[in-house]
Order: C-alpha cells, then structure tokens, then sequence
C-alpha cells in the first residue's frame, strides 16, 4: 500500500501549526470530503482556538472520521500531537518514514533535519519546551542540519583531559573508574538515579545491567558530554571472558582516539592500552579473573615485586568484582594479586636433586590469598558453632576484608570434640587457603624446622613445604595436638623447633636449613590445637594467643543436630531424603549425649545410630 | 578532495549524532543495506586493529543482494545491535551467524 506523499511532505515542512493545518484543510476540501468536514467556518474556529488540548481533539476526530485517505490521516494526526505527551508520534513517524523511502530530497532539503527533530520529541527530548511540533522542528531544524560552528569548535577543543572514556582506559582498576565517573554523572543525573548502581555493588551481573540502564538514561540526555560519560560506564561492563561485551565499546573508542588532538605524552600511554583493550575483545584474556583495566596496565607483573623482608602492609584488593564471588582456585595462572617472593635468588644457594619441588619458588612471586568476604565467612562459622561464637570472633580477628589472610600464631584449646581440628579445616575452605596439618602426637624430635642439607636424605621444614604445596605465599600450617609432642630434648623438639616461626621478626628472614636458603614466611598463619596448654613451655606459650573453643551444651543441640544431619546426607546420598529429625528423637539424643561428654565426634555417632535404628524398624513394602 | 572532505565532515557529524544519544530515523534505517548472517571480527591493520564485520548484504549499493562481504573498519557500534556505522556507510544488522539457520559457522 503506497500513501501520497506530496501533503505530508508539506506539512511536515510548515513552519507553524496553523500553516500546517491550512495546507491539510485544503487538500481535505480539495479531495471532496463529506460536507460536515467542507464547513469553513469549523476551519476558522479551529485555528483561532485559544485552547490548545480542544484544537488537538478537533484534529483527531478528523483524522479519524477521514480514514479513506490515508495521508490526511497521517495529517491530522501529526497536527493532534501534543510535543509536551507525544503519544502515537513514533509509529506516525515511522509511517511518514516509509512513505517518503526512496523520495530525492534535494527538491525538500528541510523535511529531513525536521524530520529529525521529530524523531527527537518523540523520544520526549523537548520536553518542557514552549511550543507546537512544528515550532520545535523550526526552532530547531538547524542544530540537526549542521552543527553549529561554536559547538564544532567545542567539540575539537575537548583533549584527552576532557574525555571520560580516555580517562577511563587511564585507569588501572575497576574501582578506580566507578569513583571517578561518579561525581561527574552525578551532577547530569542526580544522586537518587546513582542509588541503584551503590545497591548492587558486589554482584557483578546485577551491577553491568545498572551500568546499562544508567548507559540509556545518560544518552537519553543528548548532550556530548553525556554522550562521553555513557562509553565510560560503558567501558565497566566490558569483561575478558565475554569478549562480545565489547563490542559497543571498542569502535566508538578507537574513533574517539584517532579524532581526539593528543601530545606525544597522553599517544604513548593511549595506544598501549587501547591495544590491550583489543586483544581482550580478541579473546586473548578469556580466561582472566581480573578486569581488563588491570590486564591494560603496563606494569601489572611488577606491581607487587617487593622485597621479602618489607611487605607492603596495605595491600591492595583484586579489583575484579567476579573474581569475589566465583571459587577461585587458590593457583592463579598470573599473579596479579598481591604476590610475595618467598624465596629471592640472591639469598639462595643451588638447589640438589632432593629439591626439584622448590625450584619453582626461587625468585617467584608467589600469589597471596586475599580474604573475601569476611563477613560471610563469619555468620557460617557462627552457625556451624553456636557454642564458640567468641571463639570464632577471636580467630577472624586479625583478618581484613581485601588484604591477604594472614593470622597470629594462635592456639585452640579444649576438650576433645570440641570441633577445634574441624574449625581450622572449615575456615581454611572459607578463605580458599591451604591448610597444611601436622601431626604433633607423632613427632619426637625437631623434625618440624626441617633436616640438614649435609644428609643425604634432606627434607625442608614444615612451612616450606606447605609454601611448595600450596604455591602461595600465606597457607596455613596446622599444628594439630601440640601437647601431645614429646617432651624429651635430646633430638630436638617440636616446641623448640616452632618458636622462631613465631615471631614476625625472624619469620620474616628464615633461613631453611635443608634448602640453604632464606625465606620470607612472615605471611603464613600458624594455628596449634591442643586439650591442655598447661603443658606447653611458657615461652612457647607467650608466642601464642590462646583462643578457648568450648563444648557446647543441651540447648544447642537442635542446631548442631541439623548440621550433623546435613553431613551424614552430604556424606551418603542414600539419607538425602531422611526425615529430619523429630523431637522426641532429638530428646533420646539429648540425654545420650549429655552422658557422653557433649562431644561433637559423640553427637555424630549417635544420630548415625538413630538413623540406622530408624531404617531397622522403617516399614518395608 | 572536497568530496573526501565532504564525507569526513558527514562522518564526524553522524557520530557526534550518535554521542548525543541520536539513533539513525527510521528513512535511513529502511535505506541503509542490510548484513545477515554476520560475525564481528577483530583484525589488524599494521600496529593498529579495527573491527569488520562479515556477512550476507541486501540493499548494497555497490554489491548484488545476497553478496558475502567483509564491511570496512566500525567507528559506531550500536549498544543495541540494531545497526552500526563504518567509515563509509551505515549497515542495519540483520540476523546474527549461528543463531538461527546456522547458514555460516
């Protein structure tokens, strides 16, 4: 179906309203339209109404009572548009848009800038401004013709210290961007609309789709400076694994670079990150778990190569919001946390044969796991121990939200079942650190600090061997039963053996003795357990903070009861769909437990029993 | 030269457009060709990269409907996919490779 064309063209080219309708009345007249609608004297009241929301309605019902000729539909139609609620423009403009396709426009050179002004007021863009559409598309047909020499201007003064997005691609963290485009947004958009994007901090996936959504409010502002703001945000929701999500950046960037009036300064520090920038978008990063700000930075292998003894005590976080929330394995293919090296070179003599898993530590920036977190981490051990809250608190005591995991020696006393060995294993998995566990009860001697390196048979001390397990540079070591060491000091003993691991001071510099060589494991975290620190030499004693985990009592017993449920499942699939457990059984369980000593091993032992009692007396079909 | 001039100076206009917030009207949507089947695709050009995108045209004025081509670098991509822009003309993206069809891998 075709529309003629030569009345909408017209009108869409009148400067005024009344101009606009008097070229549809005529060409309405002319088509011999019924007499109600031939009446001059209508035509006259029309234009001459004062009030405008009458003189809208009035067109309106004419386009609707004209529906035989489809372009004075179209007409009277576009004349009933109020440019302050434009209901019903856009699909009229799409309308006009099609009938016109493939029409030279060089007899009407102003039906396309006005054409463009429309399109605008459909998007709400003027709205506020005094006028009719067609006043609008007069007022403003030229700013879409051309744009207007001043603002040309403006446009090419803008350097790199006026853009946003170049600034972005400046950065070396994600956070750093989020800080930065903040102010700025906030004074096109207001604080309330930057709300959201503050709520969802820490999801990434809902953080992108409010970076989108702030991306269409700041384009729906039309101006150039929001228009650079909302490729910044942009930027942020690029992401290394899904190369696609570059797509609407990267274009739109290189242009903004090549046509961007840079000195030799800001050119050497743009294009090697924009190239970066690139690769990503290529897939080269597809595997990162860091944003690619970090990956463009130059020099994000060197960052953290410091030297051993003086560790940069305010380390900075992984700035990637998904790598928080995803397991990451506790081996990252580059080190670009904060890394330690644990073993310089020059502080080393040549490794032998018994020492081929240490070679790759000599001179390596070994990662360091970073808490995450916390206060996750916090509320699932409280849950997993009613009983030793306290004692929880005590141990996350030293730990700080973004900073690598690092405790004081501390040692966990109580009785036997009081969950103290599982507590150490727990929070090992909660911050994704390595625990290695050493059983005091077997060691007789100074085993623990390592053997010569004259013996043929050397072996190096406990700590650098979790180091060379872990390839970390802060695992746990778990020094499980300390009491029950053995107290005779003719071959050593592991109470002497540990205690200049302790201090920070000599820890920092340790000399292995099987390894000849001077390491850094200041970082790692020492935690004993033990039934009776009585036992324990003083000095030894004073080196540890000694944290009470007690037994727990009746009154948690309904919680642990589910917990130890929830193992037995987690351990047997069979019991997944077990009931769960009623009170009176609960209160059978109770009273054995309390003869039992409150221990945690006991309570598992008896809700197994009553479970297995249960499936004895289940009826069979 | 003017001429060249001429389509720098149109090209710098549309992406200041495209800044602003301002999307292609509807006329020259309907009037740009269309890509289907495409794949964007990163490729280098010296030291530099540019992004091409490789698919089945309609409405080429240059190329018959239907041709296999390789567009010239995108300065402007649509966040919406709807089109994109590339140094000499405005493309509107069709259906995207792999998607339905699965014409081309």
């Amino acid at each position: 179906m075709t529309i003629r064309t030569d009345v909408i063209i017209a009108v869409v080219c009148a400067p005024r309203w009344d101009l606009a309708a008097q070229i549809v009345w005529r060409a309405t007249v002319k088509r011999g339209a019924e007499p109600p609608f031939r009446d001059d004297a209508w035509f006259q009241r029309l234009v001459q109404m004062t009030d405008h929301s009458k003189s809208r309605h009035a067109c309106a019902s004419m386009a609707e009572k004209l529906h035989k000729h489809d372009d004075l539909v179209v007409c009277w139609s576009l004349l009933a548009i109020d440019p302050q609620d434009p209901v019903g423009l856009p699909d009229l403009l799409l309308t006009i848009g099609t009938a016109v396709d493939g029409l030279d426009f060089h007899d009407h050179p102003e039906l396309l800038p006005r054409f463009a002004v429309m399109r605008d007021v459909a998007r709400g863009k003027y709205v506020g401004e005094f006028g009719s559409l067609f006043h609008l598309a007069s007022t403003h047909k030229n700013r879409k013709q051309q744009p207007s020499a001043a603002s040309e201007a403006g446009d090419r003064a803008m350097t790199a210290e006026h853009h946003h997005a170049l600034q972005t691609l400046l950065q070396n963290r994600w956070s750093d961007v989020f800080g930065m485009l903040f102010a700025p947004t906030e004074a096109f958009v207001g604080q309330a609309r930057l709300q959201p994007l503050l709520d969802a901090a820490g999801d990434r996936k809902l953080t992108c789709e409010k970076i989108h959504a702030l991306v269409e409010t700041l384009y729906q502002t039309g101006t150039p400076a929001t228009g650079d703001l909302a490729l910044a945000w942009l930027m942020l929701t690029a992401d290394p694994r899904e190369p696609g999500s570059f797509l609407p950046v990267m274009p739109q960037l290189q242009f903004l670079l090549d046509n961007t009036e840079l000195d030799e300064r800001a050119e050497a520090e743009l294009r090697p990150r924009i190239h970066s920038w690139w690769l990503a978008m290529e897939g080269a990063f597809i595997h990162s778990d860091v944003s690619i700000f970090r990956l463009a930075d130059p020099d994000n292998l060197k960052t953290f190569r410091d030297s051993p003894a003086d560790v940069d005590p305010d380390f900075e976080a992984v700035p990637d919001f998904g790598a928080l929330h995803r397991n990451t394995p506790a081996r990252p293919a580059l080190p670009v946390g904060p890394t330690l090296v644990v073993m310089p070179e020059k502080l080393a003599t040549r490794l032998n044969n018994f020492h081929a898993a240490f070679k790759p530590l000599v001179d390596k920036a070994m990662p360091l796991v970073v808490a995450r977190d916390l206060v996750e981490i916090r509320n699932t051990l409280h849950a997993e121990y009613p009983h030793a809250q306290a004692a929880v608190d005590l141990v996350l005591r030293d730990l700080r939200e973004g900073q690598p995991v690092t405790l004081k020696p501390m040692i966990l006393v109580g009785s036997p079942g009081s969950g103290k060995s599982r507590l150490v294993r727990r929070l090992g998995e909660l911050l994704k650190t390595f625990v290695y566990r050493f059983d005091a009860a077997a060691s007789g001697d100074n085993h623990f600090a390592g053997t010569s390196k004259a013996w043929s048979n050397t072996e190096p001390s406990v700590p650098a061997r979790a180091v060379a397990q872990s390839l970390t540079a802060n695992p746990i070591v778990m020094v499980d039963e300390i009491d029950k060491a053995a107290e005779r000091t003719n071959t050593g003993n592991l109470w002497h053996a540990l205690t200049p691991f302790l201090e920070r001071e000599t820890s920092s510099r340790y000399r292995d003795q099987s390894l000849d060589a001077q390491m850094n494991i200041s970082m790692l975290s020492f935690i004993a357990t033990a039934n009776d620190d009585s036992r324990l030499p003083a000095p030894l004693r004073d080196r540890f903070r000694v944290v009470r985990v007690p037994l727990p009592t009746a009154a948690h017993l309904p919680e642990l009861a589910a917990l130890v449920m929830k193992d037995l499942t987690t351990q047997d699939e069979s019991r997944a769909y077990d009931d769960p457990l009623a009170s009176d059984e609960l209160d059978v369980i109770g009273r054995a437990w309390a003869r039992a000593g409150f221990s945690l091993r006991k309570l598992q032992k008896i809700i197994q029993a009553t479970l297995e009692a249960r499936d004895q007396h289940a009826p069979r079909h | 030269m003017t001429k060249m001039k001429a389509i720098q100076k149109q090209l710098q206009r549309e992406i200041q457009s495209y800044t602003r917030g301002g999307v292609p009207i509807p006329l020259e949507l309907l009037q740009a060709p269309r890509i289907d089947y495409w794949v964007a695709e990163v490729r280098r050009r010296g030291q530099e990269f540019v992004l091409v995108v490789a698919g089945d045209v309609v409405k080429h004025p240059d190329m018959d409907d239907g041709a296999s081509i390789q567009t010239s670098a995108v300065v402007w991509w649509d966040r919406h996919n709807r089109f994109f822009r590339t140094v000499n003309r405005l493309y509107v993206l069709g259906l995207k490779a792999g998607i339905t069809g699965g014409v081309r891998q």
